[in-house]
């Protein structure tokens, strides 16, 4: 237990050297690089907290946005809705009307076609009865029912106004040629010159005209006469005709 | 005149006129380990993904910078190389004993006075650094100047003793340790040399935490000091 003091300046001298080796050589370099570690590890983290903040604020402006779209969506569903009811509307409305305009043209063409039906019905009918009562006509025709025929036609005469009389005198004057008397049976004598004269004294015809008399059993009983543009007709074939003819167009 | 070698102590080496003791030679090998290994660890320092070798030193030099930085907060980073030096190189000086061949150098008065002789001066240095020679010195007759001689001799036995503790520690377990290898035979002091590194740890970590206290009280005073100034005015 001696005190050396060489070696007590000595150790002295040795454990300074051996705090300035360490500290420059242990020491300073490990907490430099704790440091610099700690330092990165801060701007790490940092950059991560930022990174967080700015991933929590994109979530929001994404929920955000996504709250925003949700309800453009809605709009324009109930948009869309709207518009297809009325779509649907306009198109159930035109279907209809569509519909109603084929029904009236189905029941206009169905009554068209009933009355069709029904003029050719009655058509046929009238002709059935035309060629019956001709028929029937022809056999109960009889030169008597001419000369009837032919007295009620001066009769008829008889009741003409003055203008038919006068337009009658007229065409008759223009074409004062010929008066031609068609019938159905051949005339005799003196129902040709009561013909004759029931015609001159009513529709004051002129003695220049000439007479022309020929016979057409078509017309079953009666006379045909032609005043120029004027026809007088006084047959039953001319009846029929007019009767079954003016019978359908009454319709 | 004679011959100065037959005074040296065996290891000893005469360098000039002054005779080179086996503590300071022991001392000089482990700066010289020290120095190469901290020049191959800094070659391989690594900012990212270290190894587990600078692991452990960066955890060591953190677990004494957290225990220096909890005393002294303000004046941890100026502290830290003397108390970690004196913590590293008491652990290993006291450890080196373990080594065939080799005696620790704190069971050599020399070293452990050099060392509380350093711990004395630190004091004085940082607590002059802290806040300056006169403020430093006025403590010593604060509350009264007649406390000034008890200041000395507290100084001075405080110093004493942190020198012949650790030299009375490392000297009587090496002692206890050739003591019982020569009466009980070569393997029963293994349990002795198992005590002998704890002893040798707990003596590096109480030198070093007194160093610590001693400094922390040397600045810490004045600075309460300084604080109580600032109030009174």
């Amino acid at each position: 237990m001696e005190l050396d003091w060489t070696s007590f300046l000595l150790e002295i001298i040795n454990f300074l050297v051996l705090v300035w080796i360490l500290k420059h050589f242990l020491y300073r370099p490990v907490l430099d690089m704790v440091d610099q570690r700690r330092r990165a590890v801060d701007k790490v983290r940092a950059d991560a907290e930022q990174i967080q903040t700015e991933a929590v604020d994109l979530r929001k402006r994404y929920e955000e946005r996504l709250q925003s779209w949700e309800q453009e969506k809605t709009a324009a569903r109930a948009k869309l809705r709207t518009d297809l009811d009325q779509e649907r509307q306009r198109l159930a409305l035109a279907q209809q009307q569509s519909l109603q305009a084929e029904r009236e043209k189905f029941e206009v063409l169905l009554q068209r076609e009933a009355r069709n039906n029904r003029r050719q019905v009655e058509r046929e009918a009238l002709d059935l009865g035309g060629r019956i009562s001709r028929r029937l006509l022809a056999r109960l025709s009889s030169p008597e029912l001419e000369q009837r025929l032919i007295r009620l036609l001066v009769e008829d005469l008889g009741r003409l106004t003055k203008e038919r009389i006068a337009e009658m005198r007229a065409a008759c004057k223009l074409d004062r040629s010929t008066v031609q008397v068609t019938s159905a049976f051949p005339l005799d004598q003196p129902a040709a010159d009561a013909l004759r004269e029931g015609l001159i004294a009513a529709l004051d015809l002129s003695q220049d005209c000439r007479w022309r008399f020929q016979q057409d059993p078509s017309l079953i009983a009666g006379v045909r006469v032609a005043l120029g543009s004027w026809i007088l007709r006084a047959n039953l074939q001319d009846e029929l005709q007019y009767f079954f003819t003016e019978g359908a167009n009454a319709d | 005149m004679p011959d100065e070698r037959n005074f040296l102590e065996p290891g000893a080496i005469l360098i000039g006129p002054f005779g080179v003791s086996e503590t300071v030679i022991t001392t000089w090998g482990i700066m010289l380990v020290l120095w190469l290994l901290c020049l191959v660890f800094i070659r391989r320092l690594k900012l990212e993904q270290p190894g587990p070798v600078q692991t452990a030193v960066e955890y060591l030099i953190l677990a004494i910078e957290r225990a220096v930085t909890d005393i002294l907060p303000q004046q941890g980073r100026q502290v830290l190389p003397f108390i970690a030096t004196l913590w590293l190189f008491l652990a290993i000086a006291n450890l080196s004993g373990l080594v065939p061949g080799l005696s620790a150098p704190t069971r050599d008065l020399s070293t452990t006075s050099a060392l509380a002789a350093l711990v004395f001066l630190s004091v004085h240095w940082f607590g002059i650094r802290s806040q300056g020679l006169r403020h430093y010195l006025a403590h010593y007759v604060r509350p009264s100047p007649i406390l000034l001689p008890f200041h000395i001799i507290g100084e001075i036995t405080r110093t004493l003793a942190l020198a012949i503790r650790l030299f009375g520690n490392m000297m009587s377990l090496e002692m206890a340790a050739l003591l019982v290898l020569l009466v009980a035979g070569f393997l029963v002091p293994v349990p002795i040399l198992m005590l002998h590194v704890v002893e040798a740890l707990v003596q590096a970590y109480l030198f070093g935490m007194l160093a610590l206290i001693y400094v922390a009280s040397g600045i810490q005073s004045q600075q309460t000091e300084s604080l109580q100034e600032k109030r009174n005015v």
